[in-house]
């Protein structure tokens, strides 16, 4: 029963832990006082009445009766930080001078320099003005959104003057002179004073924390781009910022006299197109001078940095997989999910823990796509979903609270207030739709699987693509067969080159999906618990990346499609993502390629004509999204269509990056390419590839309990994988 | 930068076509007619100001009819505290009320098909 789920929140930190480790849960209530605090293994996180079930296995090893609960704040924003606080002779006149592009200029009040009482900023107006104490300056004219501007401040405490000035930048080098306002400092002011923190694009209510390295509130967040801040007297910069160096770490360097860098809390955009680019590059790394500047937000957030309400420790013989922990009072039931993962085999502690011998197969838990899709507003911010959907939008209990609880952070399907794309999601949150709940995409759909394996009683063990990234191939090692979910949409280098090296080693391979390894992201590794995206210019998208942001900050790395950095999913899986089937899913049925002798073990026991025309999803195994064959695209030229999709009609729309020119008959009723493959092929030394080619074909599985064709053929293709004998 | 224009679905149609409206009462899942088709893709491309939408009263039970305000934060607002206990149901209604606000016309369909 869902009871009110929103009355308290909480997240695990880390969100994969393996055997033997600890995770920390951090929970805020919203009106609870207690809750008590269980443990479960999730076998399916499904919850619809006429689903296959919802299942959750108790952990006697963890129980909380009675917590106390508190609500915890979340600080959402981002902004620069100074480490150390700049020393200026006041005696001396000095300026303070930036380039910034503001993309938000009628919304609130917007601070761009914060430093005690000196101020620099964007009224509701959409005007500039300086502030120094209480005296204040402000220029005529609004700003421009996404034009970018020089702003100049000079404070002469000699005269007692101060002035403010912007000139609009008509090309790179070239400005105009546009406004400027000035004003007399009427009053001895005070400096501002030793320590205390010079601040970019908020300002500050309260004291830095214990590590100085973030404030406890902020305000007044800047939407938009600082580009070469930097505090001038005669004519010496004092403090120099250059944005475009670092930019895969969260501080940015003063290059000026004093070393005064700034540390940049809530992932604000780095390898942003500054107001030196010129649209010769798209590439931060060949360029960076022309990548100076910051884009930051008021909606970002990295951390919510909540205190440890409990301290999970996990026992060194526990299972990995996925588990909740559920908080429940009388009113409310409220789950926190976290992954207990598998680690490479030296590091495992099994020759100590007594555990069994590993298992022949290995799931891979895709939490890169889970964390892409957390907290999604698109119900609420794109015009596009219900059509895309062909359904009004139904609004659960959890999407309404987002909406009104921004703070929460976004998913990377959502626009920033300022409408530029969201490029961080975190971990390090409440995420509201990764539990069992009404939200069925990848999280509950992929524990089908689970229930799937658990009903079949395969040995299995799970592990976190998080891990699969940090530790490549020597994860995979140990295992005959790798199972990848129903959507691993979201993948790094690493975890490529991982799955990869494990196929042609001698790794059998189960891709049981659609719309996998489509996506191109970066762990950034100063900012653990984030992913960053980019989204380029082709590809299903909700928003497109400004020109010129399309690489990673994170690794330097091209983003977008892999399709676009010449590994197209064919090139790894046999097949890559056509079209999407959010209505009327369907089915496939056996090519003649499929009765060779060689691939004939995929089908036993299997009769019928149709294959997964049944479903929980749309009433059959072909649905949501779906992958199809293509040798052009790097699908090996030996592989096997073994059964393709049948009766996709206007419901299924090909995807952006299959058609290159304005053309009509794009539907699947019209257009071949609108279709989902399933291929077997052989790898290096004795490894094979399967691949589903559809979203919907786990939440086929396991219809009527798990008797079926498309159960039948999976179960078919796993056991043979698990057969040492060449497939 | 692509942002919507709320305004871009243009696509007009006769509100006395109630063999559409027929069409659409007989088989709301589809897949439809073209003329239908073009007709709900107009109707699912209304402004995300004042869209109808479902907000879950109880899982899998009850569903109440709200609009969307279009604005970030903001909740929508409900409707004549409408309740449905099926999305079926609770689409046809939708598709009747878009039908009236686009074209004027109301959906009458004879007895043999509206009950």
């Amino acid at each position: 029963m869902m009871r009110r789920p929103t009355d308290i929140l909480g997240y695990c930190q880390p969100l994969s832990v393996h055997p033997g480790g600890t995770t920390e849960l951090k929970i805020s209530s919203n009106g609870p006082a207690t809750c008590d605090i269980g443990i479960f293994r999730v076998i399916c996180a499904d919850i619809d009445p006429n689903g296959p079930g919802a299942e959750f296995e108790t952990q006697e090893w963890c129980a909380h009766p009675d917590v106390e609960i508190f609500h915890q704040p979340i600080n959402a924003g981002s902004y620069a930080l100074s480490l150390k606080t700049p020393e200026i002779d006041w005696s001396i006149p000095f300026e303070f001078t930036a380039y910034l592009w503001p993309t938000c200029v009628d919304g609130g009040l917007q601070t761009v320099l914060s430093w005690d009482g000196l101020e620099i900023g964007i009224n509701r107006q959409g005007r500039l003005y300086a502030k120094y104490g209480t005296d204040e300056v402000c220029c005529g004219t609004a700003l421009l959104e996404r034009r970018w501007i020089k702003v100049c401040l000079a404070v002469n405490l000699q005269t007692h003057k101060m002035s403010l000035s912007y000139e609009r930048q008509i090309k790179p080098g070239m400005l105009n002179e546009t406004d400027r306002a000035e004003g007399d400092l009427d009053r001895k002011h005070l400096m501002p004073g030793d320590n205390v923190p010079l601040i970019m694009a908020a300002s500050g209510t309260g004291d830095k924390d214990a590590t100085g390295t973030r404030l406890s509130s902020t305000r007044h967040h800047f939407n938009g781009k600082i580009d070469s801040p930097a505090i001038w007297q005669q004519k010496v910069a004092i403090c120099e910022w250059d944005f475009s160096q670092n930019q895969s770490g969260n501080t940015a360097c003063d290059i000026g006299m004093q070393g005064c860098d700034l540390i940049l809390v809530n992932g604000p955009m780095r390898a942003a197109t500054g107001h030196r680019w010129k649209g010769n590059t798209e590439s931060w790394v060949h360029h960076p001078d022309q990548y100076s500047a910051i884009h930051f937000h008021d909606d970002d957030l990295t951390d919510c940095h909540w205190e440890t309400t409990r301290k999970i420790n996990i026992p060194a013989d526990a299972r990995s997989g996925y588990y909740i922990a559920r908080m429940t009072t009388s009113q409310c039931t409220s789950d926190v999910a976290f992954f207990v993962s598998e680690r490479p085999e030296q590091n495992s502690g099994k020759e100590t823990t007594g555990k069994p011998e590993a298992a022949d197969i290995l799931f891979i838990a895709p939490t890169a796509t889970y964390l892409s899709y957390a907290n999604t507003h698109i119900k609420f911010d794109s015009h596009n979903t219900e059509n895309l959907y062909e359904a009004p939008m139904v609004i659960s209990e959890e999407e309404m609270y987002l909406n009104e609880h921004r703070e929460l952070g976004l998913s990377h399907y959502d626009t920033h207030s300022d409408n530029s794309g969201v490029v961080h999601v975190s971990e390090r949150r409440p995420m509201l739709n990764m539990k069992p709940g009404l939200y069925t995409f990848n999280y509950v759909n992929d524990t089908h699987i689970i229930k799937w394996l658990e009903a079949k009683n395969f040995r299995y063990e799970v592990a976190t693509d998080k891990e699969l990234h940090e530790h490549g191939a020597a994860l995979l090692s140990r295992y005959r067969v790798i199972i990848t979910a129903s959507h691993p949409e979201y993948y790094s280098t690493p975890m490529w080159d991982a799955v990869h090296e494990f196929q042609e080693h001698g790794g059998r391979h189960l891709y049981l999906g659609g719309n996998g390894f489509y996506w191109r992201i970066g762990w950034p590794e100063n900012m653990p618990g984030v992913v960053e995206n980019r989204r380029g210019n082709s590809g299903v998208r909700t928003w497109e990346g400004e020109p010129g942001e399309h690489h990673l900050a994170s690794t330097g790395e091209p983003g977008g499609l892999w399709r676009s950095s010449g590994r197209p999913p064919q090139s790894l899986v046999g097949v890559g993502f056509s079209s999407t089937l959010f209505v009327r899913s369907t089915y496939y049925k056996r090519t003649t390629a499929s009765f060779d002798k060689r691939v004939g073990f995929i089908f036993d026991g299997v009769d019928d004509e149709k294959i997964g025309d049944f479903g929980y999803r749309g009433g059959g195994a072909v649905g949501l999204e779906i992958d199809r064959f293509d040798v052009h695209l790097g699908s090996p030229h030996d592989a096997i269509v073994v059964a393709t999709s049948h009766g996709i009609d206007k419901g299924g729309l090909l995807s952006g990056e299959e058609f290159i020119t304005t053309t009509r008959a794009l539907d699947g009723g019209q257009n071949g390419l609108v279709r989902a493959d399933m291929v077997i092929f052989a790898t290096q030394g004795n490894g094979a590839v399967w691949s589903a080619g559809s979203i919907a074909w786990p939440t086929s599985m396991t219809w009527n309990d798990c008797d079926n064709n498309v159960s039948k053929i999976t179960e078919n293709v796993l056991k043979r994988f698990c057969d040492p004998a060449p497939v | 930068m692509i942002i919507y224009d709320a305004d871009n679905a243009i696509y007009r149609f006769d509100g006395r076509s109630m063999d559409l409206a027929r069409e659409y009462k007989m088989n709301p899942r589809g897949p439809y007619s073209t003329e239908l088709q073009q007709i709900l893709d107009r109707m699912r491309c209304t402004p995300m100001q004042g869209r109808y939408a479902l907000l879950v009263e109880k899982p899998f039970e009850s569903f109440r009819l709200c609009r969307l305000s279009g604005k970030r934060g903001i909740p929508p607002t409900i409707v004549d505290n409408i309740v449905y206990s099926s999305i079926a149901e609770a689409e046809w209604d939708i598709f009747k009320r878009r039908w009236k606000d686009l074209t004027g016309h109301d959906v009458i369909l004879d007895s043999n098909h509206d009950a």
